[in-house]
């Protein structure tokens, strides 16, 4: 039993990212918010996203970074919700089961699409999807349930399209879900990992971290029976799913980006520590404040 | 913020719990951690800012009124204390509206009921009562910014700390006609030629080491929890709210017991859940004496608005 009452923190989180080196990269400069004038000579260069001409003036409509692409002026913003990219892996929930549809909640602006034709019914592949399986549609996923999948199309008015026919993909089951802001999520090749510490995680491009005892793919024979039997999860894997899932709420209050590597090593310089500790301001302010400086140590030797 | 969660997530939940392992590392009976800050509100008497786990904020502020009453009409004296919960609809979309209005009102019963024999309660309350037919009347104003979870947990630290923040201005009481009193400031006698109202006025303050705390105890599966977070209250089948205060060093005193939401209790296991809310509220009450002792004074700016 812990109890703390204390004051609030000295330094906060983005006093303490400016002290650590990890931003100077970034050009101030460069750093526009909504009305200020990112080129005055509009004749010279073509707007792009987030930009509006206004009085012989190109005009930011978002706060967030300059980019430039060698005409191409646009602004990137910060922080946003997920616009979605086609291949991306994202975590959702489902709201409502439709006609040949669930609509899912991937912290987007809309609701995307999951069409009943672009999942792995049980059964398998060359099935004719019936008016059978529309009746059972809420059988097989309902309301409140977590899927995996992937996005396939991004229709014109931001809808994604998105889809589960592959066995890493589908309903998720036991686990912690963790929700960061969709930019400190770094792109790469996998999305799904199984880490050492006998668990695994889904880093979802939309912002939703999954932390899972398994890949949903390790129990696909159980696919096949629609009900699964609910297994128990021992206290070893409890403590270490917990442990990451501390991490990954570590990192994203400190705006340190998620990937695996950022993970691993939260997890293992946390190892000191008790879980619950992360969350108290004094621990986990230094201890970001190591993660960062070493990632970007890591970052510089590679280079 | 709605919280929804799937079938599959809330066994994973419940089973942590029979666990003793719950989602963010803590055990069954530990409390996030709590942020108290102490007269943020420049406007009132006493002012305090609660946080807990750095999400669920509340802002308490008390002001002072001067009440005539009637003294032959009134036998027993009651509580000057005055209690307001308002939810702010940016603490949570359900609050909007009206939608809060019911909750916030059976959180100020349960102030009310918890601070229902305060006279005993706090040591030198008496002298709010000032003369004959007067009185100061504590308006004890909560409002709720942000909601976590364990919003009355919250308020009661938050009343605690803006009680102990409350500076009652001194008075001085003098007859005056047809058997009235006039009832003036009392400002500490200078010399010079400064003015009387640039003069602060003496104020004392009310002893709160023997307030009562609130804490919920929820009931998940078979284990019971105190402090919890959204995510853990969708799986609640039952929830006790406890108000205990200290008799002595470490002595507590059930003050109220209610139980809120739907589902049924064995007597055993009420038992249970208060036994756990008062060795919660042991630890949490010496932390918050100690933090109400040790606090120094910020300057504005380095506050809770930054």
């Amino acid at each position: 039993m812990s109890y703390e009452v204390s004051g609030p923190p000295l330094v906060s989180p983005w006093m303490m990212l400016s002290m650590s080196e990890a931003r100077t990269d970034l050009d101030d400069a460069k750093i526009v918010i909504p009305g200020h004038s990112v080129s005055d000579a509009p004749q010279h260069f073509m707007r792009g996203h987030g930009t509006y001409i206004r009085e012989g003036e190109i005009v930011s409509t978002v706060s967030g970074a300059v980019n430039q692409l060698n005409r191409l002026l646009m602004v990137k913003p910060i922080k946003q919700r997920y616009s979605g990219e086609v291949g991306d892996v994202v975590v959702g929930r489902v709201v409502e089961v439709q006609a040949k549809r669930w609509k899912v909640d991937v912290n987007s602006r809309l609701h995307s699409n999951l069409p009943l034709g672009s999942v792995l019914l049980p059964g398998g592949d060359f099935r004719r999807k019936d008016v059978e399986d529309e009746e059972k549609m809420s059988e097989f996923l309902k309301n409140g349930e977590l899927i995996c999948a992937e996005v396939q199309q991004v229709q014109h008015d931001g809808t994604l399209m998105i889809h589960t026919r592959n066995n890493k993909y589908g309903k998720l089951r036991q686990g912690i879900l963790i929700k960061v802001p969709p930019h400190l999520i770094k792109k790469s090749k996998v999305h799904f990992h199984t880490l050492p510490y006998g668990m695994a995680i889904i880093i979802g491009c939309n912002g939703c971290v999954w932390v899972t005892p398994a890949l949903p793919e390790t129990f696909e024979e159980e696919q096949h029976v629609q009900i699964s039997d609910y297994q128990k999860v021992s206290q070893e894997v409890r403590l270490a799913m917990v442990r990451v899932a501390a991490c990954v709420r570590l990192l994203k209050d400190y705006s340190i980006s998620i990937y695996l590597n950022s993970l691993t090593t939260c997890y293992e310089m946390s190892q000191p520590y008790e879980i619950k500790e992360l969350y108290e301001q004094e621990t986990s302010s230094r201890l970001a404040y190591l993660i960062a400086a070493k990632l970007l140590h890591e970052i510089q030797e590679n280079q | 913020m709605e919280v929804y969660l799937s079938d599959d997530e809330k066994l994973f939940l419940i089973a942590g719990i029979e666990d003793n392992i719950r989602n963010d590392g803590r055990t069954c009976a530990d409390f996030r951690q709590v942020v108290l800050e102490q007269g943020v509100l420049t406007g009132t008497n006493g002012s305090c800012r609660v946080q807990l786990g750095h999400t669920t904020d509340v802002l308490a502020g008390i002001k002072l009124e001067l009440e005539s009453f009637d003294k032959d009409s009134e036998k027993n004296t009651p509580p000057p204390f005055k209690f307001f919960v308002d939810f702010s609809a940016n603490a949570s979309s359900q609050f909007a509206g009206k939608g809060g209005d019911e909750y916030a009102e059976e959180l100020s019963a349960a102030l009310t009921t918890a601070y229902s024999n305060s006279y005993d309660i706090l040591g030198n309350l008496k002298k709010v009562q000032l003369a004959d037919g007067y009185r100061w009347k504590i308006y004890v104003d909560v409002t709720v910014l942000q909601w976590n979870g364990s919003v009355i947990d919250a308020i009661s630290l938050g009343v605690i700390g803006a009680l102990h923040n409350l500076s009652i201005p001194e008075v001085e009481i003098s007859p005056d006609d047809g058997g009235k009193v006039s009832i003036v400031l009392k400002r500490p006698r200078t010399g010079g030629n400064v003015r009387d109202e640039e003069v602060p006025v003496d104020t004392w303050k009310l002893d709160v080491s023997r307030c009562p705390l609130l804490v919920t105890v929820s009931k998940i599966g078979t284990g019971n929890v105190i402090d919890c977070t959204p995510e853990e209250e969708t799986c609640i089948r039952s929830q006790l709210w406890v108000g205990l205060t200290p008799i002595s060093n470490n002595d507590f005193e059930v003050t109220c017991v209610k139980q809120v939401g739907s589902g049924l209790l064995e007597i055993e296991s009420v038992n249970e859940m208060i036994s756990l809310s008062s060795g919660a509220v042991k630890g949490l009450h010496s932390a918050l004496l100690h933090r109400l002792k040790t606090e120094e004074y910020r300057k504005p700016g380095h506050s809770f608005l930054l």
